[in-house]
């Protein structure tokens, strides 16, 4: 019945709507798009040519120049083989960064961020926790202070699958790497009006900032603080459901990763299987506010057909490039230990 | 012969004296009763010198004739609709209830009925308004000029009054439209000291959709549920203790109810079947107690205490059910503001150069919005687990208010008028004070010929909170905080009127608006704001405004015709979206609506409505980032930076009217929404062909729709 109701209500809106094609009779002017992240250990600099939409995107572009500026110095930048730039030099809270790119036929673009503190944990807890669906684990972060109100946090939960298996008499071990996002209870969670302001998540690895990816960062501010303590659950029901909204990145384990199905004691291959742990390690990013505003409005564009039928404000792309696109923002992260969950 | 040639006499001597009246002649020494008799039987004819003679502009009167006559959309007369065709008012989403009036928000619209403010002023989403046209007596909407008595909101104010019963005889009208009908009732209760008049509107699309989903149903073992519901009821009691002595209490209920539903069948060993609910209802409730006096020929007042109500809750079920266990989970949003308000409005006409206005209010206010979430868990028949989660906020507000303006009739063609309204608004531990001036002036050079001008301070203390632009149950009011303060807008206006010819009107109007600490949401996607600490969803910005309005009308008593042009920009400037002001979503260049009717062959009366305005504007990407290897990259660089095709349609309706002895009546109306059926732009993305070449595709989708409505009066 639903399945034949779901199919009419497509078909009772194709039979009245009509396709009106229009022309865009405004066109933005071209751009320079930047995108500039000063993390713990370097720099990382991204610069494309904005093609404005209805115009074409010349056939090669290359900058004719960019500085970048710590504390007023120019800093030197080589080039990487997926087309970044990067600066080895290492920063420290406090220091100001800056960009400029120039570009033939474009204007000048210049953005500037200050990198933040790095945070701190004190503790960082995972336990067992039973719920509807079975035990799921909860990790516990807090922090050496609660956080002022105006701070930022990214969130990114390493997953390790470690199985220990006898191969030929010998013990060995094996992991595969891939990264979750935290959840809620579905019986603690009131998803049906969830702030969905709670689930924001980007893609975040080594300077590459995207909307969609294999390294979800989850989106934190102050107020997902209580007294310095964030509180998430795992594989819980909400995580795959919510994941489904909000684009987790997870991946699932390769066919020639055979555990986690694999029972104890399992042969397969020659070999025998012993168990399997999971282990977490948490980190934790403090953003300057130019990187979360531009990470935020990157997850929000990917839901703009709301926006586009006028019934909800539309996702603007933040930008502090002046004159250009992107981003100039900075982030400074720390990690915890890996955290072990036992007898899952 | 001779009883017509009386009555053109009178109505020449009429409309005489109100002119007379409106240029401040007024006769010294005239007897009460002559001189209310005169404008009380000439109101509604001298309509239009009324709005010539005053200092006020922006000011658009509509009587109950103009309001109910004309096509309707599904079949009932619908006032906001009405004032979408009006200059200077943008209309938002196609048969929606916006009302965006010289840049507005939508949010920012006074709505008056019988004084009292109402909150929630639309069925089915927007689809309807609340007013029922039976019983509106006469509306007054002031777009600009704003008088010192009105207070509250930046844009506009829609004061709209309804009928009294009548003393004399019982009256009433039924009237069945495509999805709803219509019962009024009127007549003495004392006869000549006492009526009623009692208006009850109820959809009735429940009644055809209910058995049509059982029947569905029938043979399904997943049964799906649904139904709509739409009702209201006004009500007025008046009571003359004599001619200059009257009490009224006027009720207006108004009820929105909708449900679904999903039922699976029990899975095998299990006690039920797991299914989800969904169940909404929203609504007003205004009650009021008027009295009207008048002390003398120059002393009038009115003196209102009322209690306002809008309210929504939503409920939500999930039954989730196995052989062994079963969770339930309910879910309750509640919200609603209420006011209860004192006012006490005098007129005074201390001698034949001033009309002084005076009066005070005091309204107080109580915001609720809350959540409850509550979790239950059965393992064999017993519970295992509850999990109880919830959110409220709650503020209570106090708004009292003091204005006094004068209108002095400086010479016989200048007057001037200025106005003073002080407000003051405490939310708990908090407190804001709000001089507001009103000033206007008129003169007329010549006999046919007026100019005007007004500037207007205007505050708002409460704002909508809302995460779409539709108008959902799920919006709530909360006042001004810290953080999210008053809104200000002010406005100067200014324009020509004219009467060039006999029949003829020609009135020019321009505007300036600014509006300041304005909203928009900044929230993550959602169709529910946040409850707590709302004003960390949304940023302020500031709004500006500004253009012209052209009205011209030609009426000889059979053939009507009125032509509006509005040119018109409206922009927006939030930091938090983008570095510099930008066109609003509602910013329609041009718009031109050409209203014609004609009443010919006795019975007939033909109605044509032709409606034209720029597109709205919506956001598409402005720029794609190339990069080897990947498309689809966008920046979404400038806020609404796209304009959507001009909308264009066409509108005609047919009375037949015959008047039976007695004074019963029976009216077909035939209308015709969309006459051409042009599907107007709804919603639209943007495409690429097959060249790389980007172009928007939009979707209309409301078509044509024709209505026959009946109506019986009695």
């Amino acid at each position: 019945m639903l399945r034949r109701l779901s199919c009419l209500l497509p078909l009772l809106v194709l039979l009245i709507a009509c396709e009106i094609p229009f022309s865009l009779e405004e066109s933005a002017p071209p751009k320079l798009f930047v995108q500039c992240v000063p993390a713990d250990g370097a720099t990382w600099v991204r610069v494309r040519y904005a093609a404005p939409v209805g115009g074409q995107a010349p056939a090669a572009f290359r900058p004719s120049a960019v500085r970048l500026r710590v504390n007023g110095t120019v800093r030197e930048l080589s080039e990487t083989a997926d087309g970044f730039l990067r600066c080895a030099a290492p920063l420290q809270a406090g220091d100001a960064v800056s960009l400029e790119v120039a570009a033939e036929g474009l204007p000048t673009a210049f953005g500037t961020t200050t990198v933040p503190p790095c945070p701190r944990i004190c503790e960082a807890v995972v336990r067992q926790v039973d719920s509807d669906d079975g035990p799921v684990p909860c990790i516990s972060i807090r922090l050496d202070a609660p956080p002022a109100e105006h701070a930022f946090f990214g969130l990114q939960i390493l997953r390790r699958q470690v199985a220990a298996y006898l191969e030929n008499g010998i013990l060995c071990t094996e992991y595969r790497d891939s990264y979750t996002v935290p959840g809620r209870l579905l019986k603690e969670a009131d998803i049906l009006t969830a702030d969905m302001g709670d689930y924001v998540q980007v893609d975040y690895a080594d300077g590459g900032l995207e909307g969609w990816g294999e390294h979800p960062m989850t989106l934190l501010e102050a107020s997902h603080f209580e007294e310095g303590i964030y509180r998430f659950y795992l594989d819980s029901f909400d995580v795959s459901l919510l994941a489904g909204l909000s684009g987790d990145g997870r991946q699932p384990v390769p066919e020639d990763f055979h555990f986690p199905d694999m029972e104890a004691g399992d042969m397969s291959g020659g070999r025998t299987y012993l168990g399997v742990t999971e282990m977490y390690r948490v980190r934790l990013y403090r953003l300057s506010p130019e990187f979360y505003y531009y990470a935020k409005a990157l997850y929000g564009s990917q839901f703009d057909f709301l926006s586009n039928m006028g019934l909800i404000p539309p996702n603007f792309t933040y930008s502090n490039v002046k004159d250009g696109l992107g981003v100039v923002g900075a982030l400074a992260g720390t990690e915890t230990d890996f955290l072990w969950v036992e007898d899952l | 012969m001779r009883t017509r040639r009386i009555r053109q006499g009178l109505r020449r001597f009429l409309c005489g004296g109100v002119l007379l009246a409106g240029f401040g002649l007024r006769a010294s020494g005239a007897g009460d009763d002559v001189r209310t008799d005169t404008l009380e039987q000439a109101t509604v004819t001298a309509v239009r010198e009324r709005m010539r003679n005053t200092a006020q502009t922006g000011l658009i009167h509509l009587d109950n004739k103009k309001l109910t006559a004309g096509y309707a959309v599904f079949g009932s007369p619908d006032i906001i609709k009405t004032l979408q065709l009006l200059p200077g008012v943008a209309a938002g989403n196609e048969l929606m209830s916006g009302l965006y009036v010289h840049g507005g928000d939508g949010n920012d619209n006074l709505f008056l009925l019988d004084g009292v403010p109402l909150y929630n002023i639309s069925h089915f989403g927007g689809l309807f308004s609340s007013f029922n046209a039976d019983l509106v007596e006469d509306l007054d909407f002031y777009k600009s000029g704003f008088p010192a008595r009105y207070g509250g909101r930046l844009s506009s104010v829609v004061d709209v009054e309804t009928r009294e019963g009548d003393m004399e005889a019982y009256h009433g009208s039924f009237s069945v439209g495509l999805i709803d009908g219509r019962l009024q009732l009127e007549g003495p209760l004392c006869r000549g000291k006492t009526s009623f008049n009692v208006g009850l509107r109820r959809s009735w699309l429940d009644v055809v959709t209910t058995p049509l989903i059982a029947y569905a149903n029938r043979r399904e073992d997943t049964k799906v549920g649904g139904s709509y519901a739409m009702s209201d009821l006004n009500a007025r009691l008046t009571h003359r203790f004599s001619p200059t002595n009257v009490l009224d209490f006027c009720f207006y209920w108004g009820d929105d109810y909708l449900k679904a539903g999903l039922d699976y069948p029990a899975e095998q060993g299990a006690p039920a079947g797991s299914g989800m609910h969904v169940g909404v209802r929203w609504g007003s409730l205004t009650a009021s107690a008027s009295h009207r006096v008048r002390y003398s020929r120059n002393l009038h007042s009115r003196t209102v205490l009322y209690y306002s109500q809008s309210h929504s809750r939503t409920a939500y079920d999930f039954d989730l059910v196995s052989d062994q266990t079963r969770l339930r989970m309910d879910d309750n949003d509640a919200s609603h503001i209420r006011e209860l308000g004192l006012k006490s409005d005098f007129d005074w006409y201390p001698d034949d150069s001033h009309h002084v206005r005076c009066g005070l209010s005091f309204q107080y206010h109580g915001y609720h919005s809350g959540r409850q979430f509550t979790s239950v868990t059965w393992q064999d028949g017993l519970q295992a687990d509850r999990q109880e989660d919830g959110e409220s906020a709650d503020y209570r507000s106090c708004e009292p208010a003091l204005y006094a303006e004068d209108e002095w009739f400086l010479r016989h063609n200048l007057t001037v008028s200025g106005g003073l309204r002080l407000a003051l608004f405490a939310p708990g531990g908090r407190a804001w004070f709000s001089p507001e001036p009103r000033l206007a002036c008129k003169w007329m050079p010549g006999r046919a010929v007026t100019l005007k001008c007004s500037y207007t301070l205007m505050s708002q203390f409460a704002h909508l909170v809302s995460a779409t632009y539709m108008d959902l149950p799920s919006n709530s009011w909360m006042p001004a905080t810290a953080s999210a303060r008053p809104m200000l807008s002010s406005q100067l206006a200014g324009g020509v009127y004219t009467i060039p010819f006999r029949h003829c009107t020609l009135n020019v109007e321009g505007w300036y608006k600014t509006m300041d600490h304005l909203l928009v949401y900044n929230g993550s996607n959602t169709f529910v704001p946040p409850i707590t600490a709302w004003e960390k969803s949304f940023s302020e910005g500031r709004g500006r405004s500004y253009g012209m309005e052209l009205e011209a009308g030609y009426d000889n008593g059979s053939v009507a015709l009125t032509a509006y042009y509005t040119l018109s920009w409206s922009e927006r400037n939030f930091d938090a979206v983008y570095a510099g002001w930008y066109l609003d979503r509602n910013d329609n260049r041009h718009k031109v609506n050409l209203l014609a009717s004609w009443h010919f062959a006795r019975f007939f009366t033909l109605f044509a409505n032709w409606n034209y305005h720029t597109g709205n504007r919506i956001t598409f990407p402005t720029h794609e980032i190339a990069e080897a290897g990947r498309s689809g990259w966008y920046v979404y660089d400038a806020p609404y930076n796209t304009k959507l095709p001009d909308y264009h349609r066409l509108d005609v309706g047919l009375d037949f009217l015959k008047t039976f002895p007695r004074g019963h009546s029976f009216k077909a109306n035939l209308s015709v929404y969309n006459a051409y059926n042009h599907l107007n732009p709804a919603l639209a993305f943007l495409e690429k062909d097959e060249t790389g070449r980007f172009y928007g595709k939009a979707y209309g989708l409301v078509p044509i729709i024709p209505t026959l409505t009946f109506t019986y009066r009695f």
